[in-house]
């Protein structure tokens, strides 16, 4: 970091959990302080707020937020200084759905403007959801890459079919020509209530990875 | 430069907001303001309070705002996101100093002002309290740099303050504590205030004042060698 002008800085926006906020600064003037040392003019504090829907709470301090208010107060800082690259760290951690849908969209749009964003989370479905292309980390090694997509179908291996039927049983078949003849017959009886592949989400293909792991070692 | 405006721009708004060190900067001038005026008996030295308050003023006031200041700022990590902004420590450093100086010289002003000083003695005055100011601040700074967080630095203040701020008070009952309060630079500048001529500056005065200060220069740099900004 020592290397990087302030341009370069500028262009880099790192929203980290640990990182606070000035608890008896109102929301605006909280931007402000980094408005100042970024060259920012002052319109754009006002605006970045409204556009995280903080427009009501510029005057409020910090420290009367709440945490997904003070999460979006620190994305708002990130996204002021209009950034090419964008760290986030858990950024909907122990929100409701609510708020955590909102800061969703938020990145997709900083996404769609064509912003790099990596993203650290926990929650597999918000890695889903957001990423193009997901890291896999156990014990700081990366274990698995590539697109969410891309990473379900590589740990298919059952490769089979889950039906629930309209008497209340489930059934399951193999994906291939073998069992063609059964869901024609099914699907022709009009039996066929739900259907799924049994393809991996990115969580159970986490676990896979990182439970073989902790099996080994055991 | 700008980033250290923007330091000072930022305290500024917060002390508005932080009741704890307003009312450190805010104390003992009003304290000073209301006794200089009410209280006047036979055989009180001149401006007896003013001088009174002001060594207290000096020895507080900037050591527990600037070690204050800079604690919360470790401790809710508000610092790491400052320097990751670009502002480099020297910087930050300056900034909170500055700020912290200039409140002070503020409630020196309002404590010379009010007891009635002449010009030339409040330019005296002015050399003396601002040197004490800086000195503070730097040990305030070194304890800021030193303190993981807000307790530990509540924890070292304390008794600094004690000894900067009010040794010089007690030395008048004590020989002994006497000699000791005169090595510290708050018991010389005591000493300077009861007689405020420029004429009455001596070697031994600016010496001590000045290896005090030396002192808590290196202290600091001991400080923020081992621990850093962030």
């Amino acid at each position: 970091m020592k290397t990087l002008n302030r341009e370069d800085r500028k262009s880099i926006g790192i929203m980290m959990d640990e990182f606070g906020v000035y608890e008896r600064l109102s929301c605006y003037d909280n931007l402000k302080v980094f408005a100042d040392i970024y060259g920012i003019p002052y319109y754009k504090v006002r605006q970045t707020l409204s556009e995280v829907g903080l427009e009501q709470a510029m005057k409020k301090a910090a420290s009367d937020l709440s945490k997904g208010m003070r999460n979006r107060l620190q994305i708002a800082r990130v996204f002021m200084q209009n950034p090419k690259v964008i760290f986030l760290d858990e950024p909907t951690s122990g929100l409701d759905p609510a708020t955590t849908k909102s800061i969703h969209k938020m990145i997709l749009e900083k996404k769609a403007q064509g912003c790099t964003i990596f993203l650290t989370t926990h929650d597999m479905a918000e890695a889903a959801k957001l990423c193009d292309h997901v890291a896999l980390l156990n014990e700081g090694t990366i274990v698995e890459y590539g697109t969410p997509e891309e990473i379900c179908r590589r740990y298919n291996h059952q490769n089979r079919l889950r039906l629930h039927l309209f008497d209340g049983t489930d059934k399951e078949l193999a994906s291939g020509a073998e069992s063609a003849d059964e869901l024609y017959e099914l699907c022709k009886a009009g039996r066929i209530e739900t259907i799924h592949s049994t393809e991996p989400t990115l969580e159970t293909v986490f676990l896979e990875l990182t439970g073989r792991k902790l099996e080994e070692n055991e | 430069m700008k980033n250290v405006i923007t330091i000072l721009k930022k305290q500024l708004t917060d002390t508005i907001k932080n009741k704890t060190v307003l009312l450190q900067f805010i104390l003992f001038p009003v304290m000073s303001l209301i006794m200089e005026n009410l209280i006047h008996m036979d055989g009180m030295p001149e401006h007896y309070f003013m001088i009174l308050f002001s060594i207290m003023y000096i020895g507080m006031a900037p050591l527990t705002a600037t070690a204050a200041i800079i604690a919360e700022e470790k401790e809710k990590n508000t610092l790491r996101v400052l320097m990751m902004a670009g502002v480099k420590p020297g910087q930050y450093l300056l900034g909170i100093g500055s700020y912290v100086w200039v409140i002070c010289m503020i409630g020196a002003t309002i404590m010379g002002v009010s007891a009635g000083l002449s010009a030339e003695t409040l330019v005296f005055y002015y050399v003396i309290t601002g040197v004490g100011f800086l000195a503070s601040i730097l040990l305030g700074a070194s304890v800021g740099v030193f303190a993981k967080n807000q307790m530990m630095a509540t924890s070292i203040v304390m008794p600094v303050m004690l000894v900067f701020a009010f040794l010089p008070m007690i030395s008048m009952f004590n020989d002994t504590i006497e000699k000791v309060a005169k090595l510290t630079y708050t018991g010389q500048m005591n000493l300077l205030l009861f007689d405020m001529h420029f004429d009455q500056l001596c070697t031994q005065n600016v010496g001590i004042i000045f290896c005090n200060l030396i002192l808590f220069a290196i202290l600091f740099c001991v400080a923020f060698k081992k621990n850093g900004l962030d």
